[in-house]
């Protein structure tokens, strides 16, 4: 059974014919668990919208999203936030880290709103993997953007989330870091078996997935809907 | 288990968060400061003042003992005291009264009492302590001045004490005294020993001076229970527990209770602390707001990432409560100090001087916090509710940009400074109207208490008690009842001759006074008869009409009067020489038992005739129920009412069977130029005779003053400190907003939009809030000010109403000014960063 699942998703944003803006225009997509993906548009073409259908962090017009066999919109607003808290983790572009708490805090954030107990071992293993280990009392203000999204993307795994979402995430940094964060990122999808959608407008940035979909106004123009083959193990 | 683990995350983010903001932390705890202040000190002063109407009553009354028993045996004493009821008792025993010649007029009694008695009548022993041997006595300061004697123990004295049967003269040694309190009940009073009791009166049996109306030897024993409810029913289970049967009687001073039965008086309580806690609110409200509104990528991101719409309203809550338990210790203390010493002014607003007593009940701190803490939860829940309502997606958004309905803009010069700052001004309709209302409020609020209190004229009170520069009042008069004897009228005609004589007083106007029970005509049961049909019957009236008499006092007035009359007519005319014939009667109206109820029994043309004059007399004219008011002993009998004529009529022949009338007054006129050697001489003319009262226009002035002085000090700061809260609120909405529109700001500073040019359209929307203000202000504003404060101080005896401009015109301004020095101050501190640094932020 696919992790993530898309059916005939639709955002309109306005009543009047004439103004509508189709920012998603009928999309359908299936995610198998394990696979990183990244949806490639220029700016405008709803790849911001889409990920955070995902997410759940906003409605749609018309449409179905099944995480993990949860279908997110029968939800109540409550009901989605728990929901996401427990299975989904969020890597943005920026402002990702809660600027009042340290880099320990802001990864067990999640967790502790939970109210769930926090599995150290596994905790020490992304802290270490992702090199945060001489940061963790640190404050987000201290760090620099690389070190930002590192504790970003260590959040986003500190829950074993059904999916991540990341936004754009290397989209402030220079390319060196980038390099470094895309392939931290990689690693941790095959480390962790974790599924990660990764939207980006940058085609080299994009190659490093194991599948690529593009949209154009609200629309998937190339790539395959589903996984076509298995991933390479 | 996962409720209690997540609370701590929440709590943690709560805290964490109120560090980062201790500007608005601080901003939050004043607000609190002020409003429990302003609620406390209100509890305080009205707890206070319950008090002192308390205690002043109770030394009327001469005890603070709850109940009595009356006329109980030793025995019964003894049974009566064991009942678990009764807490503490004491016992009097009535000796006799003191016949000496100086106490002619002023009864003074004889009693034994005990520790118990003297404790709770008030009765604080100087020097000394209560009488032992069977010579010694316990008098009070007044009784021993109007011997002559010194305060000093051991100084002997003669008594002569009338035990009914006879009249025991002897002399006794004073062991100890106290202080009389100005209330007479008190003073009156002299303690002798159980051995002299012993000694001379044990023999007397209580059942048969009971009987004969003597009360010699007859005791009275005095309770208190553990609190004052339902003394009547206290007292007669501890009867029919103890099976005694004997009369008890009730402290009125606890029946009567003072501030909670006129439910009307509670109203201008109310009002104020609704207006203390509406400010409040506002206050705090807007600062939360304004918080959330500013941090909404972060609570956008917490949302993001799981929190609960539950858990961000909880995050709002602890910090509000926090800052509450921070601020409350501070406001509930100052604002008690604060009561506390406002309290002695208070209580000269009363009719009658009271003592300051004070209340330390716990009521006040518990009710102020409970108020202080609704005030906080209210203001702060409605930001929660937003805060937990914020998309998640608010986190991702990249700028703030609010959606309008508004689809087009045709206008092509919206890039004009003063028309983007006047579009600008409307951008949150709520945020506006919000401060609008805060801000006009206050405004009003401060014109109103300015109006009023400039309104206080002192003319207006001086003629309430004075229509000279001096007068001169024999005050015993108004109180005495029943005959007096010999001749104590001190005002007679040689001491007005001696006033006139004195260099400077142009005249000298007297007011004579007559009690006159009066029979009733037909004129009067017209009136009287159907009211005493209505339901519930009425019992004064009902025995009055049994009585078949009303209760009239009669003036004579001397000509020096008659320039006052006109203007307190209100049928008929008044016309001087014809009444100066003598023969009419004015006639005052009658109050009815109904509170603010007046009704005229006759009118002008009307023939009234007086027997204990002797003579019939026209009605002239029908005047006010308080008319000449500082003629008159200034009480009024219900259902009677005041009569006037000339002066003559009274002093004149009057009927061998009627008492002469008593001088009441003498009002003097003085030459301007010889006012302070004229009053001087008057006034020691005067302190011969200690029960003559002088008063001057400048004694009356001072009063004022002290009056005024008390009125301007609580207006002035209750109205400063709303104008406070209202100033507070618009800065508070300025500056945020200045910091809120940063990004804004430095986008149109990145293209090419001049320092001077962002200045200039801020103060445009400073000004264009001030004339917004301004035009609620002066025309709802105004409309409000007008008709409040003037169906406030049109109806008190001190002010005559005049409206106030001033604060209206002075809004304009002091608006103005602050709007210019806070907004450019607010954004000076903002671009001290550099623009790239601020562009950057706003990411």
């Amino acid at each position: 059974m696919p992790i993530l699942n898309i059916v005939n998703l639709k955002k309109y944003y306005g009543k009047d014919p004439q103004t509508t803006v189709k920012a998603l225009d009928d999309i359908s997509l299936t995610v198998e668990k394990g696979e990183f993906v990244a949806i490639v548009g220029t700016s405008g073409s709803g790849k911001s919208t889409l990920l955070h259908m995902l997410g759940g962090l906003d409605r749609p017009t018309e449409g179905k999203v099944t995480v993990d066999g949860n279908e997110l919109f029968a939800m109540s607003d409550e009901k989605l936030t728990i929901f996401r808290r427990r299975s989904v983790g969020f890597v943005f572009q920026s402002y990702n880290l809660v600027p009042i708490l340290s880099v320990l805090e802001n990864i067990t954030l999640p967790i502790e709103l939970d109210g769930g107990r926090i599995d150290r071992t596994y905790l020490d293993e992304v802290i270490q993997a992702l090199g945060l280990q001489s940061k963790i009392h640190s404050l987000p203000g201290s760090l620099s953007g690389g070190q930002q999204q590192r504790v970003a993307i260590a959040r986003a795994l500190a829950t074993k989330p059904s999916i991540i979402l990341a936004d754009e995430p290397t989209g402030n940094l220079d390319s060196k870091t980038s390099q470094e964060v895309l392939i931290l990122l990689k690693q941790m999808s095959e480390k962790f078996n974790q599924t990660i959608v990764m939207i980006t407008h940058n085609e080299s940035i994009a190659q490093m997935a194991d599948r690529i979909i593009r949209i154009e106004d609200g629309r998937i123009v190339s790539g395959n809907a589903t996984p076509s083959g298995a991933r390479i193990l | 288990m996962i409720a209690n683990n997540n609370r701590k995350i929440v709590t943690r983010l709560s805290l964490r968060s109120l560090r980062v903001s201790p500007l608005r932390n601080l901003a939050v705890i004043s607000a609190v400061v002020l409003t429990t202040l302003l609620i406390t000190s209100i509890f305080t002063m009205s707890l206070n003042l319950n008090k002192s109407m308390e205690l002043t009553m109770m030394k009327s009354v001469g005890t603070d003992f709850h109940g009595s028993f009356k006329r109980v045996s030793p025995e019964q004493i003894e049974i009566l005291q064991q009942h678990p009821s009764v807490k503490e008792y004491g016992v009097m025993l009535h000796a006799g009264l003191l016949r000496n010649e100086v106490f002619r007029d002023s009864p003074v009694e004889v009693k034994r009492i005990d520790e118990a008695s003297a404790r709770h009548s008030f009765i604080h022993l100087i020097e000394g302590g209560l009488p032992e041997a069977g010579n010694e006595v316990v008098l009070s300061t007044w009784v021993l001045d109007k011997f002559g004697i010194q305060h000093a123990l051991g100084e002997r004295v003669q008594l002569d004490i009338d035990i009914t049967e006879r009249v025991l003269k002897q002399e006794f040694v004073v062991s100890g005294y106290y202080e009389a309190d100005k209330n007479l009940a008190i003073a009156g009073l002299a303690f002798v020993s159980d051995a002299w009791v012993q000694q001379n009166i044990s023999g007397i049996d209580p059942a048969e001076s009971e009987a004969s109306g003597s009360y010699v030897n007859t005791q009275e024993m005095s309770v208190m229970f553990k609190n004052a409810v339902d003394i009547e029913k206290k007292l007669d289970k501890v009867l029919a527990d103890t099976g005694v049967n004997r009369p008890t009687g009730v402290n009125w001073a606890y029946t009567t209770s003072s501030l909670s039965d006129n439910l009307i008086e509670f109203v201008p309580y109310v009002a104020v602390i609704f207006i203390i806690m509406l400010s409040g609110y506002l206050l705090i409200y807007n600062i939360f707001y304004i918080s959330v509104v500013r941090d909404v990528k972060f609570y956008g991101l917490l949302k993001a990432i799981g929190t609960t719409p539950r858990q961000l309203k909880r995050m709002i809550r602890i910090q509000s409560q926090i800052l509450y338990l921070i601020g409350l210790p501070f406001g509930l203390a100052a604002g008690y100090v604060i009561g506390r010493l406002l309290t002695p002014m208070m209580n000269t607003f009363s009719s009658e001087p009271m003592e300051a007593a004070y209340s330390a009940s716990p009521w006040i701190f518990i009710g102020a916090a409970l108020f202080a803490y609704l005030t906080v939860w209210l203001a702060a829940g409605k930001p929660g509710r937003m805060a937990a309502r914020i998309a998640p997606v608010e986190a991702v958004r990249y700028t703030g940009v609010q959606t309008t309905r508004r689809r087009n803009k045709r206008s092509k010069r919206g890039g004009r400074l003063h028309v983007m700052a006047f579009t600008n001004l409307f951008r949150s309709k709520k945020k506006l109207s919000l401060m609008l209302t805060s801000l006009s409020l206050s405004i009003v609020l401060f014109s109103i208490i300015f109006t009023v209190i400039g309104s206080l004229d002192v003319n207006k009170y001086l003629s309430t008690f004075l229509s000279g520069d001096m007068v001169i009042r024999n005050e015993k008069i108004e109180t005495h009842e029943g005959e007096r004897p010999g001749d104590p009228y001190k005002l007679s005609e040689a001491f007005s001759s001696d006033l006139e004589r004195i260099d400077g007083v142009k005249s000298v106007e007297k007011v004579y006074y007559y009690y006159d029970i009066h029979d009733m005509d037909e004129k009067i049961r017209a009136v009287l008869q159907p009211l005493s049909e209505t339901e519930p019957p009425q019992p004064y009236l009902t025995s009055l009409l049994e009585r078949n008499s009303v209760y009239l006092q009669l003036y004579g007035i001397d000509p020096g009067w008659y320039d006052l009359v006109q203007k307190d007519v209100i049928e008929g005319h008044f016309d001087p020489q014809k009444f100066a014939s003598g023969d009419y009667v004015l006639v005052a109206q009658s109050l009815m038992w109904e509170e603010d109820t007046y009704t005229s029994y006759y009118h002008p043309g009307d023939i009234m005739e007086f027997k204990n004059l002797g003579k019939s007399y026209e009605v002239m004219a029908v005047m006010n129920y308080d008319a000449l008011y500082a003629a008159t002993t200034q009480s009024f009998s219900t259902y009677g009412f005041n009569a006037f004529f000339p002066s003559s009529e009274l002093t004149g022949e009057l009927p061998a069977e009627t008492n002469p009338p008593w001088p009441l007054s003498a009002t003097l006129h003085i030459d301007p130029d010889k006012l302070d050697s004229a009053t001087q001489a008057a006034k020691s003319l005067a302190a011969s005779s200690d029960e003559l009262v002088v008063k001057s226009r400048e004694d009356y002035r001072e009063e004022l003053d002290g009056f005024i002085g008390v009125f301007q000090i609580i207006g002035y700061g209750l109205s400063f400190v709303i104008a406070l809260i209202g100033v507070l609120n618009y800065i508070n909405t300025v500056v945020t907003g200045v910091i809120m529109r940063r990004n804004e700001f430095a986008l149109l500073e990145s293209i090419g939009m001049t320092k001077r040019q962002l200045k200039k359209m801020l103060v445009y929307e400073g000004i264009y809030n001030v004339l917004l203000t301004t035009a609620i202000t002066s025309t709802l504003g105004v409309f409000l000010t007008y008709s409040i404060a003037k169906s406030i101080a049109g109806n008190t005896a001190f002010t005559v109403f005049r409206m106030s401009w001033l604060p209206f015109v002075l809004v304009v301004p002091v608006l103005a000014i602050i709007a210019y020095t806070v907004t450019l101050s607010s954004y000076r501190m903002l671009s001290k960063a550099t623009l790239i640094e601020r562009l950057r932020q706003g990411e």
